[in-house]
């Protein structure tokens, strides 16, 4: 026969009751707080998770913040340069009305005026800052104004760098956050090549316009060869015949039925121990050019620098230069062009439209990427919140259920302690 | 016929003591550890007669306990399990619920600081901003001191703990010394003392539930009490003591002695079971590594943290500076060294472990052994070829070994002081370096599509760097680097096998800088890397920043595979694991302990129906035995009126 020891009956019915009251009471924890975990061991391998979870999501959130003020930065950038786009459009109307011959001088002037205006709008807008201060088309030096100049002087600098910041939108994705100024205004070429930058191409522009610059014809050409190659050979520049001399002794051409001397171009070495270089050479071939138009001989204006030679003619328009190369080939190489000012500048301006064009579809293109990216990130977060919610949350249809029948059997266990309780045999005796 | 007065008579006592020991049983039943007692009844020698021997009575010949040695051991031994689980998952308990709460727990923080980088990244000029970063790392340094004084407050609580049960177990091992006593010489009369047995069990138990204790029983009733690896507490009516010392390396880090007339021993390792076993087993499990991880997480995160920040510029365009306070390694060393021993964190910090380490020396060999799994490693201190003499790399630790004197003990630990000594040494907020040294800038006469991107520093020494190119040599396919007008290399560089790839130039006193090369250069084009300073001072590079918030998901710890939330993750786990089956097992075990003490109970308990009933059956009896007297003088008076 089994004994069961009076103390063991009531402790036994007293632990019951404190187990039953310690469920009600996680339970009830449970409940109140509405979450599944309170404490890592009641699922340690899920609040691990949670850490997790919680670390991606508040990842997320500065990525949206990041995603916001990329946007900001790339929509000041936007609107800004449309209206760069606006002024450049409005100076391109202005050249092509203003190059028209019916214009009067006078007209021109007043014409390039509105264009310097134009070009301290551009000036100012390419300064912009953005919310914080910060200079939009500076690169990283964001404290430093970027572009200076004015039109007074048609030189123009920039002092930033080339830049451009990344923000991290998105896990393991990197985005700028806007274009140096460099790639915008400043490092455009021309069409042969030669950098350019927007302002002083409008400033050129309109000071051609002001000054009512006729088209001319250009020339350039390089001395490559010296004393040894370049002797007795000839250039003819608009019917006047130079030649290269080491000795004193010239030809002669037939010009118009009429006999003329050469013009001497002095190469010779006599004045010193060694030759002249092509630097030299192209000096003295400046200076007998120069010498004919001051005894007005041609109109041909020359400048040079080194060994090359910049020719303008003084006639407008195609033809007004007339060249041919009486040397060995290689030995002076040539470019020739015709510059018009309207043609010459339209040009460099397009070139400016087309490259504001092509930063504004980039800064389209990451907006566009931002607003994915921003749409991504948010289908994270709520398939993360779902993960989180399922991991850390309670069902309450399950917990309430669960705690009513916590709650009766808690009831239960207290009546039967109350019950044994006054089972005693000694209330019989 | 005299002699039915005296089988009366003996009735009457006989079932009066049989009364008196149901009452002993009514009045202890609430008593712990008290054994219910019944008296043994014998009926008297007969007296021989003629007709035969006739019976005279009865006597009470002893009063026993009921008592089952098997079920009082089998109680012991789960009482003393579940005093183990109960302590360790008390303790276990409450680190567990700190570690992952969000305002007290790391992780939090951690998210917090790292957003504040990015904030800075978004806008690298912004003081307001900078502010913001530097109050996230010094939330970051209170949460991790507030941790660390938690831990403090509980490294206290089990040295208390330890001290307070200490005391106990040598108190109780005197009294069952002295009960010892007092037994064997009641036991001398011939009957055994129950009440001093059940005292003496009852102490016993209480013992068992301080720490797992063994027993043997002496002849002469003495019961002998052994603890740890066979150490007696108590021998016959003599009892030892336990005591607590300080460990030599550490003084927070109590042990378990036996306490000898020659030497204290000992016996901590042996300490199994019970509340000792419970705060021994949480401290080795659960306190320590936690305290460790948290120090290996905040000095991989200064480490990594700062030797980044290093490779950066700040707002004035200096170098930056250590932004979290350097960690340095704790080593104690034995009170008897002769030499010094010098550790730092390797370059290689995700080497690191949470492990404690011994290092001995003989002069010429050394041996480390790492604590977690006593791991022991001997080799000669190495020589000055090929490395500086006496350095050794051990789990991301510089171990300079060359002032070492034979003979030496230290123990070194890396983690322990971690989180206490973490805090942020940035007080200025144009002292944070988010920019990087160098920028670049692609001249403007390049006519091919080349281009330079993803321009980085590491190893920069905070020296100004000379204007360097970088030329394209088209017959040679590479870059000519000039630094500072001195031709210093090149670089190889095919567009179509190359472009994209990322490249490294090593820029003498510099520091190394990366760059991602693209697209087809013309020959002569070239970039140029300058100083960020001067005129080519950039506040708004953002780069730094960057690479400083990629720390935060970086695998910079456990040998390349965790990133610091990973690792606190594994922390959070471990403590929620142990907690866990702490409870579970504490379930079970009070399971085990609450059918012991059942069974237990079915032999010694007191029901007090029973006695109800003893009490009215013996009752009966004494009434009836009362009869027998009653009778006896009836026949007496009966004879006497005979003669009347």
């Amino acid at each position: 026969m089994n004994r069961i020891s009076t103390s063991l009956v009531y402790q036994q019915g007293i632990n019951s009751i404190l187990q039953q009251q310690t469920q009600v009471n996680h339970t009830q924890q449970q409940i109140s707080l509405n979450k599944r975990i309170i404490n890592p061991s009641d699922d340690p391998a899920g609040s691990v998770q949670l850490l997790d979870l919680s670390q991606a999501l508040s990842r997320l959130e500065q990525f949206q913040a990041n995603n916001d003020y990329a946007v900001n930065r790339l929509s000041t950038s936007e609107t800004t340069l449309q209206s760069v786009t606006t002024n450049l459009q409005r100076v391109r109307e202005l050249a092509v009305q203003g190059f028209n011959d019916v214009n009067t001088p006078t007209d021109k002037i007043s014409i390039a005026e509105e264009m310097y205006q134009r070009l301290d709008e551009i000036l100012a807008l390419a300064n912009t800052k953005d919310a914080n201060g910060d200079y939009l088309y500076a690169g990283f030096k964001t404290q430093t104004k970027p572009f200076t100049g004015t039109s007074d002087s048609g030189i123009y600098t920039y002092e930033g760098d080339q830049s451009q910041r990344f923000l991290e939108i998105g896990e393991g994705r990197t985005l700028a956050d806007g274009n140096s100024g460099a790639e915008v205004f400043f490092d455009l070429q021309d069409k042969n090549g030669n950098p350019e930058d927007i302002f002083s191409t409008i400033y050129a522009l309109a000071n051609d316009l002001s000054t009512n610059r006729a088209p001319v014809e250009e020339m350039a050409f390089t001395i490559n060869g010296v004393l040894s190659d370049l002797d007795t050979e000839t250039l003819t520049i608009n019917g006047l015949t130079y030649e290269f001399d080491n000795d004193g002794s010239v030809g002669t051409t037939i010009v118009d039925g009429v006999t003329v001397p050469n013009i001497i171009v002095d190469i010779s070495d006599a004045a010193g121990p060694t030759p002249l270089t092509s630097d030299e050479i192209a000096s003295n071939l400046a200076a007998a050019i120069s010498n004919q138009q001051s005894l007005g001989n041609t109109d041909v204006t020359v400048s040079v620098t080194g060994n090359e030679l910049q020719l303008l003619a003084g006639a407008e328009g195609e033809g007004g230069l007339n060249f041919a190369d009486g040397t060995t080939a290689g030995d002076i190489s040539v470019t020739e062009q015709i510059s018009i000012p309207l043609y010459d500048h339209l040009d460099q301006i397009d070139t400016a439209l087309s490259r504001i064009l092509d930063v504004r579809s980039q800064i389209g293109a990451r907006l566009n990427v931002l607003d994915s990216q921003d749409e991504t990130n948010q289908d994270f977060v709520l398939s993360l919140e779902q993960t989180k919610s399922q991991i850390a949350d309670i069902d309450l249809a399950e917990a309430i259920s669960r705690f009513n029948f916590q709650i009766v059997s808690l009831q239960a266990a207290q009546q039967a302690y109350v019950k044994v309780q006054n089972l005693s045999l000694f209330n019989l005796l | 016929m005299a002699d039915l007065l005296l089988t009366g008579l003996s009735g009457l006592t006989a079932f009066k003591n049989v009364l008196t020991t149901t009452g002993h049983n009514i009045s202890n039943a609430t008593t712990e550890g008290y054994s219910r007692q019944t008296v043994s009844l014998e009926t008297q020698t007969p007296q021989f007669s003629g007709s035969g021997y006739i019976g005279s009575g009865v006597f009470a010949s002893s009063v026993t306990r009921q008592y089952d040695n098997f079920l009082s051991t089998e109680f012991r031994n789960s009482s003393s399990a579940a005093a183990e689980l109960d302590t360790y998952y008390e303790f276990a308990s409450q680190i567990d619920s700190v570690l992952a709460n969000s305002t007290v727990g790391l992780s939090g923080a951690l998210q917090e600081f790292f957003n504040s980088i990015q904030d800075v990244a978004a806008d690298p000029t912004s003081i307001p901003a900078r502010q913001v970063m530097l109050s996230e790392g010094e939330a970051l340094e209170n949460r991790f001191s507030t941790m660390d004084n938690l831990f403090d407050d509980i490294t206290l609580r089990v040295n208390n703990s330890l001290a307070d049960t200490v005391t106990d177990i040598n108190l109780l091992s005197e009294n069952i010394a002295s009960l010892n006593q007092k037994i064997v010489d009641a036991s001398g009369k011939g009957q055994t003392p129950n009440d001093l047995l059940d005292q003496r069990d009852n102490l016993i138990d209480q013992l068992a539930s301080k720490v797992n204790v063994s027993t043997s029983v002496q002849t002469d009733g003495a019961v002998n009490v052994f603890v740890g690896s066979g150490q007696s507490l108590v021998l016959g009516s003599s009892s030892n003591q336990l005591g607590l010392e300080s460990e030599g390396f550490d003084a927070s880090a109590l042990t378990i002695v036996f306490k000898e007339q020659t030497a204290n021993v000992d016996i901590t390792r042996f300490m199994t079971g019970g509340e000792m076993g419970g705060i021994i087993r949480f401290r080795d499990e659960v306190l320590n590594p936690s305290i460790n991880t948290l120090g290996q997480i905040a000095v991989s995160l200064s480490q990594t943290f700062n030797e980044q920040h290093a490779n950066g510029v700040d707002l004035s365009g200096d170098q930056g500076q250590s932004f979290f306070s350097e960690p340095s390694v704790l080593i104690a060393a034995d009170t008897s060294n002769l030499g010094s021993l010098t550790v730092n964190y390797a370059a290689d910090i995700s080497q690191l472990t949470t492990s404690d380490y011994v290092l001995t020396t003989d002069g010429t060999n050394y041996t480390i052994t790492r604590l977690t799994d006593n791991t022991q490693t001997t080799a000669a201190i190495p020589g000055a070829i090929p490395g500086p003499a006496g350095i050794i790399t051990v789990d991301g630790l510089e171990i300079d070994l060359s002032a070492t004197a034979a003979g030496d003990e230290y123990r070194i630990r890396p983690t322990r002081d971690g989180a206490s000594s973490f805090s942020l040494q940035t007080s200025d907020p144009r002292d944070i370096a988010i920019g990087m040294p160098v920028v670049s800038l692609s001249t403007a006469s390049n006519t091919g599509t080349a281009s330079l991107t993803e321009l980085s520093v590491s190893a920069y020494t905070g020296t100004s760097l000379a204007d360097t190119s970088l030329t394209y040599d088209s017959v040679n396919a590479r870059y000519d680097i000039v630094v500072g007008g001195v031709p210093s290399g090149s670089l190889a560089y095919n567009a179509s096998t190359d472009s994209g790839q990322a490249m490294s130039v090593t820029i003498t006193g510099f520091g190394d800088v990366s760059f991602i090369l693209n697209g087809q250069p013309a020959d002569g084009d070239s970039f140029n890397l300058n100083d960020n300073a001067g005129s080519n001072f950039s506040p708004g590079d953002n780069r730094n920043a960057l690479v400083l918030s990629g720390l935060q998901t970086k695998q910079t710890m456990a040998d390349g595979n965790a990133n610091y939330q990973d690792v606190y993750g594994q922390i959070v786990a471990d403590v929620g694991r142990r907690t866990k089956s702490a409870e579970v097992n504490g379930a079970a075990q009070q399971g085990f302990l609450d059918q012991a003490i059942a069974a237990k109970d079915a032999v010694s308990g007191v029901n007090l129906d029973e006695e109800a009933a003893n009490l009215v059956r013996f009752q009966q009896a004494y009434q009836a035995a009362s009869q027998v007297v009653l009778t006896s003088r009836t026949i007496f008076d009966t004879l006497l009126g005979a003669f009347r």
